[in-house]
């Protein structure tokens, strides 16, 4: 692995507080300028870009009012001034000749016309018409014959007295030339007319001085919105109507400008002037993109700056943030490599700030927590040796998020107590309650959780065999976590069942004797037996006593049985009952019995209770029943000494 | 209160801006016109397309059937009789007709005219060097019977010019190629067709439009009948105006009013219709007098040229074929 300056591992990882950090320096840092140069750029350029409109709305109305006066003095010097210089040259003899009216005065004045048309050049052509149109003399021989009573200029050269009648410019029909008039009346019947040569007004308006590379001046008719001069671009045809914002409001005799869509439908500054001598509107327009080519120029400029400035200050803040989040980010980074595991980690942040002296404390704190860790450590290896040593059973559980119980650990004892017992990292289950006695699950969270402990011993029993037995210790041993302790008591409990069994064995035995030493068969003589019978009789001894009884007639073929109830403390009804089915069952055998030792009590007791003993033989004491018993058997006793 | 009353205060509010922030539009009543047409689907209905097209008839709440005229199922469909046999009708026709008509009774009356100016003209190659009436005499000039040699006979008369002085010979075909092979050295044909034809062959040519000579009739002319005069002239009224709209917008917009056109006769070959409509265009806007306007000089002289040449006998009153009023002009 590598290490950089601080001696750190490098950063695998994004931290997020040195992002976030970054990101906000960076987004403070570019709010700073771009907040401002967008405020600056919309006031400023608002303020910039209305400027340049109207700088551009008065070069444009000044290009219009020159036009214009160009166009109103080429009008009245030029076309009117040559027409009416024409007249004072020659009109008096031109009237004297259609006064005459003869054929050979119209070629006078057909020569005179073209003559004099040779002098002006405000004119293309200069011809003489009489009241019903029809032309007697022309400059060209080819206009001679012509009837013009057809013409937009005829009615009111006809109709109207005034010296000079200007017929805007029109497009003919036929020959679809643009044509414009001046006529003025010669006497009462005739009418000169001169064919405006246009060239002047043609270049006054081509004129594009100071528009640029997309400014354009035209004429538009009020007639048909035909153009009456060509555009910029000279292909698009003139005799179509155009339309557009400013062609409108020119033609409705308005002067001004706006910013418009031009009749190609690009956007434009545009002037409009009404030329009310030419019945037209003069349109000139400058395209809004070239109009502000310099505004704009200005603003990508400004634009680009405030970007390099925002991204200047990005970098700067990027560089900020981590200059100011380089040691954090060591220092956190050391913390991950500790929390990793990794004590023997250092930061090297040099200076003499705070960050510089956090990371000598971290350092300190490290050697610190090095050391402790290593006591820590010893201690804990000493701990797992005497767990795993210790001949009792260890098993370590922990509480996961999701409320599961897992098995941390297990020593040997444990597992050799249980050997089925899983693998460190398993999720309990009830198995595994199973395994070491607990009813539930719930039990461990109860400890883990709750701090509440308990104990319970398990003894797992085949038969007789004791296979394993444990007392078990269940204790909180940290917040959600717990440990079992598991008390072998297998050989314990093997024992004591041992005991158990040899202290029953030894109760059954002495019971035995017992009773066979509480109904003792005294064979006497042959054919007598004594059953002395000593202490309280219940049902069980009275069983026994009526086998035992039943036992000795047999194995002494007795024939008399002597009962002897000396020892007998008290006889309840209980006890005469046995006592009359003894006697019953010894009859039954052939035996007769006869009861001894009734004491003065037990009399009584018998005579209280109503048994009847009438068919029994009964004697005061032992000695008596021997006699009697004797006598039954037809021995008589002799006393040697007195025989 | 409820949401149910917020919804119902919602609706009668904008129910009351609807009522009182649209103003009334009258209700034009709904008529239903048959126009006869002169000819076939081509470039000089274009007005009547666009009319149709662009909403100017459904403006003036107005059903406009289009019948075509010309030759249908070997036929010649007179569009004056076929307007007087059809009610509600409205036609197209030219001037000499209609005085014919009046002349034999026919109750017709026009209404406007499409075209200002006559498109006759003599056409004939550069090289031949015709520029006036004048250079005409001793050449063989190719003209249909019937009206078209009434034209140029009074042309020449007006010119001063003896009839005998240029050969007539009477056109055989509707095309250029006599005066291309060299047949005749002139024809008289339209401005909008045998002019177009020639210039569409790229040979250079002259011609002499006879209404700058004086010689002028209307050829477009809208008309209709006395009984629809009389029963519905606020709908004629409304015919005329959406039908002038459209004579604007061909004249603004030629190549939709071609594209119209196409949508009505779609064989037409959609150039060659939109060269003849641009040579049609000036005719039917010249400087100076509105659209549609019809001048009575025009009637009187074409009357006179009928009477000179022997199509009518006896003078009608003219003024009674035509009537003025439907047309504003920019004097109004």
């Amino acid at each position: 692995m590598t290490y950089d300056k601080s001696g750190l591992p490098p950063q695998t990882t994004p931290i997020p507080f040195q992002h976030r950090l970054g990101v906000a320096l960076m987004l403070f840092a570019a709010l700073l300028v771009i907040i401002p140069a967008g405020i600056l750029n919309r006031v400023t350029f608002t303020t910039l870009r209305s400027a340049f409109q109207q700088q551009t709305f008065n070069q444009l109305a000044a290009t219009n009012s020159l036009k214009k006066s160009n166009l109103d003095h080429w009008l009245e010097h030029d076309v009117a001034g040559q027409m009416q210089l024409m007249l004072d040259l020659n009109g008096a003899i031109i009237k004297n000749w259609l006064a005459r009216g003869d054929f050979t005065t119209y070629t006078n004045i057909n020569r005179a016309l073209s003559n004099t048309l040779h002098n002006y050049d405000s004119y293309t052509l200069l011809f003489v018409y009489d009241e019903t149109g029809r032309v007697l003399a022309a400059s060209d021989d080819a206009y001679q014959g012509r009837v013009v009573n057809r013409q937009p200029y005829f009615a009111s050269s006809i109709a109207s007295d005034a010296t000079e009648n200007f017929t805007s410019p029109y497009y003919e029909v036929g020959s679809g030339e643009l044509v414009m008039m001046l006529t003025t009346p010669l006497l009462d019947k005739w009418v000169l007319a001169g064919q405006v040569n246009l060239e002047r007004l043609q270049e006054t308006i081509a004129q594009r001085t100071g528009l640029g590379e997309t400014g354009e001046s035209y004429l538009v008719s009020l007639d048909n919105h035909y153009l009456l001069t060509p555009l910029r671009d000279e292909t698009l045809p003139l005799n179509r109507a155009y339309r557009s914002f400013g062609i409108e409001a020119g033609l409705q005799g308005k002067t001004g400008n706006a910013e418009y869509n031009a009749y190609d439908d690009d956007p434009v500054f545009g002037a409009y002037t009404w030329l009310p001598n030419l019945n037209a509107a003069l349109i000139t327009e400058l395209h809004v993109d070239e109009a502000t080519a310099i505004f704009n120029e200005v603003r990508v400029s400004f634009i680009a700056l405030s970007l390099g400035l925002a991204l200047a200050s990005l970098i700067a803040a990027l560089f900020a943030a981590r200059f100011v989040t380089r040691p954090v980010a060591n220092l956190t980074r050391a913390a991950q490599q500790i929390a990793a595991g990794n004590l023997d980690i250092r930061t090297h942040i040099n200076g003499k700030n705070e960050i510089a002296a956090l990371g000598q404390s971290f350092n300190t704190m490290t050697d610190k927590l090095r050391t402790s860790m290593q006591e820590i450590g010893q201690r804990e290896t000493r701990l797992r040796s005497l767990i795993e040593a210790l001949p009792i059973g260890m098993m370590t559980y922990h509480v996961e998020k999701n409320g599961q119980t897992a098995l941390d650990d297990v020593n040997p004892a444990a597992r050799t107590l249980l050997p089925a017992a899983p693998t460190a990292g398993t999720i309990i289950d009830t198995a595994h309650c199973e395994m070491v006695g607990i009813d539930n699950l719930q039990r461990y969270q109860s400890v883990a959780l709750d701090g509440k402990s308990w104990q319970t011993s398990q003894v797992n029993q085949t038969n007789d065999t004791i296979q394993s037995a444990f007392e078990l210790y269940a204790f909180q041993t940290a917040p959600q976590q717990m440990a079992l302790a598991f008390l072998d008591t297998t050989e314990q409990r093997r024992g004591q069942l041992e005991r158990e069994k040899l202290q029953q064995q030894i109760i059954e035995a002495q019971k035995h004797a017992i009773a066979e030493l509480s109904t003792p068969i005294i064979p006497l003589l042959d054919g007598i037996i004594i059953l002395p019978l000593i202490g309280s009789i219940d049902s069980a001894r009275a069983q026994d006593i009526l086998r035992t009884l039943l036992k000795g007639i047999s194995a002494y073929r007795a024939r008399i049985v002597i009962l002897d109830i000396t020892g007998v403390p008290m006889v309840d009804s209980g006890v005469a009952n046995h006592l009359n089915k003894t006697i019953q069952a010894a009859r039954l055998k052939g035996t007769h019995t006869i009861i001894t030792g009734i004491s003065d009590a037990v009399a009584e007791t018998i005579v209280d209770l109503g048994i009847d003993w009438g068919n029994v033989d009964t004697m005061r004491d032992l000695q008596s029943g021997l006699i009697t018993a004797l006598g039954r058997l037809g021995i008589a006793l002799h006393n040697k000494k007195k025989s | 209160m409820t949401s149910a009353k917020y919804w119902i205060w919602f609706i009668l509010i904008i129910a009351l801006v609807n009522c009182t922030g649209q103003p009334a539009t009258p209700t034009l009543p709904a008529d239903a016109i048959n126009l006869q047409m002169s000819w076939i689907h081509e470039y000089s209905a274009s007005p009547l397309y666009s009319a149709e097209k662009n909403g100017h008839f459904a403006t003036q709440n107005l059903s406009v059937n289009l019948i075509e005229g010309g030759f249908q199922d070997g036929n010649f469909v007179d569009p004056i009789q076929s307007a007087l046999d059809t009610v509600n009708s409205i036609g197209m026709s030219d001037a000499a007709t209609l005085i014919l008509a009046r002349a034999a009774g026919q109750p017709v009356v026009a209404i406007a005219t499409i075209t200002q100016r006559s498109p006759s003209v003599v056409i004939s190659l550069a090289e031949d060097n015709i520029q006036t009436p004048q250079d005409l005499i001793g050449k063989q000039v190719a003209v249909a019977e019937g009206g078209a040699t009434h034209l140029i006979t009074t042309m020449l008369t007006m010119q001063n010019i003896n009839r005998d002085d240029v050969t007539i010979v009477p056109r055989t075909d509707f095309g250029i190629a006599p005066l291309l092979d060299g047949s005749v050295d002139a024809l008289l044909g339209w401005i909008t067709n045998e002019n177009v034809m020639l210039e569409e062959t790229e040979r250079e040519g002259n011609i002499l439009l006879l209404s700058d000579y004086g010689v002028d009739t209307y050829n477009f002319v809208v008309f209709t009948t006395e009984e629809m005069l009389q029963n519905k002239p606020d709908a004629v009224k409304r015919f005329i105006t959406a039908l002038m709209a459209g004579v604007a917008d061909v004249i603004a917009n030629p190549e939709q009013a071609i594209d119209y056109t196409l949508s009505y006769a779609p064989s037409l070959d959609k150039a060659a219709q939109l060269r003849r409509l641009e040579a049609f265009i000036p005719l039917m806007q010249t400087p100076g007098t509105a659209i549609g306007q019809m001048s009575p000089d025009i009637w009187a002289f074409t009357q006179q040229i009928m009477l000179d040449n022997g199509l009518l006998d006896t003078a009608i009153t003219i003024e009674d074929v035509y009537r003025l009023d439907f047309i504003t002009t920019s004097d109004e």
